[in-house]
């Protein structure tokens, strides 16, 4: 079990053209809040995530020693793409400022970066199961020495290539662009408990039950209509635990086809404003 | 986070690497302190040819393929192929059979910075076979499929610092009470975006990786991967031995620079890792340095050595198998208790006149350390990434 605290949750969407990646209207402010250095080397998925925090209401709060957690399932991807599009197009008068921005948790790295968290970070991908184990390790990450804090992003910014890649998994899900983000810290506002299961080949009759995300209680029936992105679920999730009254819980359930599933449950403990001191690892 | 377990042991070990596949393979060839270098294709126009790699060996690849057959598609992905290839080295060696019920619900964490970048490599080049899928997260799911277990498995990229950070993972998985046993892998194929990327940096290049030599000049990319069995004390059995116990996997970041690492985050990494070991400098008596033969990382962790470390002998394997990229740290790991099981520190390939620091480092050939107690084993990556992991012999 797992005590903490977070703050605000903002969760920013792209409207992105299936066959582009490029969003049809970015956001106004974007350059407002990320700026323009660099921006060139950049893919749509480290803006986002350099956009959502920078305009986050802690934004300006001392950031040394956050740990930050990225759950993505293709995170990067365009901008690996666009190193070699560079390296055919351009040859030697490539930039060498377009590697370190084309690595696999790049947008982890200019994040730290940008606001001077020096806890580290880890880029986390588990296919559908990835908000349980990106928001599972952000959790632990309260717990190291010195932490002040987790930074927990997750979701994806699609290219054409990583629709296409998630759709010979689950064709049936959609890929809708979305990144949610909040800041974890240690407290006693909230208890988090983890449950991860695998169907039973014994015990199987039938086919397995499709991959899919969805919550349960206790504001409302279970929602189930979840894409393959799982950035709106886990919004919701922290949305309606903020929402609880002291005692009730909330439950975020990722189920892959024939894999594991794994079930995070959110209990609210105390009213908003308790606070706990840190705990070492 | 509430603590159910405070001791984590290795008790298995795999590795497929430039020398060849399997950890005698491995052992060997680091003992025997000769590179295994070969010079790369030019990519792209302009590209300076005669710049030095270090692949897994053909007959070693084609072992690797046929040992995990069953699993690979029509195209093999070769980080995948090496990630199950030792992965299976690993639980047999912890004593554990393919289907074995305690691996049933163990934590598989995949350290990896390249992921499948040669299925997506092939998309691009419009050579992709339509079914594969370059998801990093095909790996874990592979090698969670190669132990028998169905327990949650997920990839961590951070950049070369990957496999350290998988370890952390997967310590943090233990102690919380997740599971009683985790398989981690660094895994990294051969990855064209990787070596576009150094060369546009002019990293690479005809010399090999000459780890803290005052001519160091170049990195040496390679590919490969490594596993360990990580399990609690509770479930350890009578008939494994384990190779060590992990008192440390910390990571921090430079948040710095993305490609220059910081001397100041670099002292964090080692400061933390040896608060959370619970140790002094002074108790490490081995380190397996990240060493990658660049001016500037060779140079901030050297004077760390000096400094902290005076005592430990420090060895460096990139410059007999290459920089294995987000595999580096689990070549390391592996080492690192191999040298607990054999009480013997491999050479780095450089001559002692040779040496820019005054360094305590292992040359000419392997030094017996009778009395070796812990192994520290460095790893940090492009984007600040720091991570380390540090390793105490068990009785």
């Amino acid at each position: 079990m797992f005590k903490f605290n977070f703050s605000e949750v903002d969760l920013v969407t792209l409207d992105m053209p299936s066959d582009s990646s490029e969003p049809s209207s970015p956001p106004e402010d974007l350059y407002d809040v990320i700026e323009t250095g660099g921006d060139r080397y950049r893919d749509w998925f480290t803006r986002m995530c350099l956009y959502t925090v920078g305009r986050s209401f802690d934004a300006a709060q001392d950031a040394a020693n956050q740990v930050i957690v990225v759950g993505t399932e293709y995170g990067n991807t365009p901008a690996l793409l666009g190193l070699q599009r560079a390296a055919e197009s351009q040859g030697r008068r490539m930039s060498s400022q377009y590697f370190p921005s084309a690595t696999s948790s790049s947008a982890a790295a200019f994040l730290s970066m940008r606001i001077g968290a020096t806890g580290g970070n880890y880029t986390i991908n588990a296919g559908l199961l990835t908000p349980i184990m990106a928001f599972w390790q952000a959790l632990c990450g309260l717990g190291y020495p010195e932490s002040s804090g987790s930074r927990l992003l997750v979701g994806d910014i699609y290219c054409p290539e990583s629709r296409a890649d998630a759709g010979k998994e689950t064709p049936e899900l959609a890929c809708e662009p979305g990144l949610v983000h909040t800041c974890l810290t240690a407290g006693s506002e909230f208890e988090a408990g983890f449950e991860f299961d695998a169907p039973d080949e014994n015990d199987e009759i039938g086919e397995p039950p499709p991959s899919r995300i969805h919550l349960r209680g206790p504001i409302g029936a279970t929602c189930d209509r979840y894409g393959r992105n799982s950035a709106f679920a886990l919004a919701d999730l922290l949305r309606a635990s903020r929402r609880m009254e002291i005692g009730e819980s909330v439950s975020m359930e990722c189920l892959s086809f024939r894999g594991p599933r794994g079930k995070v449950t959110i209990t609210r403990l105390s009213a908003q404003g308790a606070n706990m001191g840190r705990s070492g690892r | 986070m509430t603590a159910t377990v405070s001791r984590v042991f290795v008790t298995g070990v795999g590795i497929i690497s430039p020398a060849g596949a399997g950890r005698q393979a491995y052992w060997d060839g680091l003992c025997s302190a000769a590179p295994h270098f070969d010079e790369l294709p030019p990519l792209y126009a302009g590209m300076k040819p005669g710049a030095l790699g270090a692949w897994v060996p053909e007959s070693a690849r084609e072992a690797a393929i046929a040992a995990t057959k069953s699993k690979a598609g029509a195209r093999p992905r070769m980080a995948e192929v090496y990630a199950a290839y030792a992965a299976t080295e690993a639980i047999e060696d912890a004593c554990f059979l393919a289907g074995d019920p305690s691996l049933s619900r163990s934590v598989v964490c995949v350290g990896t910075s390249d992921g499948q970048a040669d299925a997506l490599e092939a998309i691009y080049a419009g050579d992709g076979d339509g079914s594969s899928r370059f998801s990093s997260a095909g790996i874990p799911s592979s090698v969670a499929q190669v132990v028998g277990s169905a327990g949650p498995a997920f990839a961590v990229q951070a950049t070369c610092a990957s496999t350290n950070a998988a370890l952390s993972c997967a310590r943090d998985a233990l102690v919380s009470g997740m599971a009683e046993t985790a398989v981690v892998v660094g895994c990294d194929a051969y990855s064209q975006k990787n070596i576009i990327g150094f060369s546009s940096l002019q990293a690479i290049g005809p010399t090999g990786c000459r780890p803290f030599s005052r001519d160091r000049r170049f990195v040496t990319p390679a590919e490969g991967a490594g596993a360990l069995v990580l399990q609690t004390e509770r479930s350890l059995r009578q008939d494994q031995h384990p190779y060590a116990e992990l008192v440390a996997a910390s990571i921090s970041n430079d948040a710095s620079h993305p490609t220059t690492p910081d001397p100041g985050g670099v002292r964090r990494c080692h400061r933390r890792a040896l608060e959370e070991a619970g140790l002094e400098a002074s108790h490490i008596d081995v380190i397996y340095a990240h060493g990658t033969g660049s001016r500037i990382n060779d140079e901030i962790e050297g004077r760390i050595f000096v400094d902290d470390f005076p005592h430990a002998a420090v060895t460096a394997v990139k410059g007999t198998i290459g920089h294995m990229m987000g595999a580096a740290g689990a070549a390391g790991a592996v080492a690192a208790c191999l040298t607990l099981r054999h009480r013997l520190v491999p050479a780095t390939v450089v001559d002692s006149s040779e040496i820019e620091l005054d360094l305590n480092l292992v040359t000419g050939a392997a030094r017996p350390v009778p009395n070796v107690r812990y192994v520290q084993n460095n790893a940090f990556g492009f984007g600040g990434n720091n991570a380390i992991s540090i390793f105490r012999r068990t009785s």
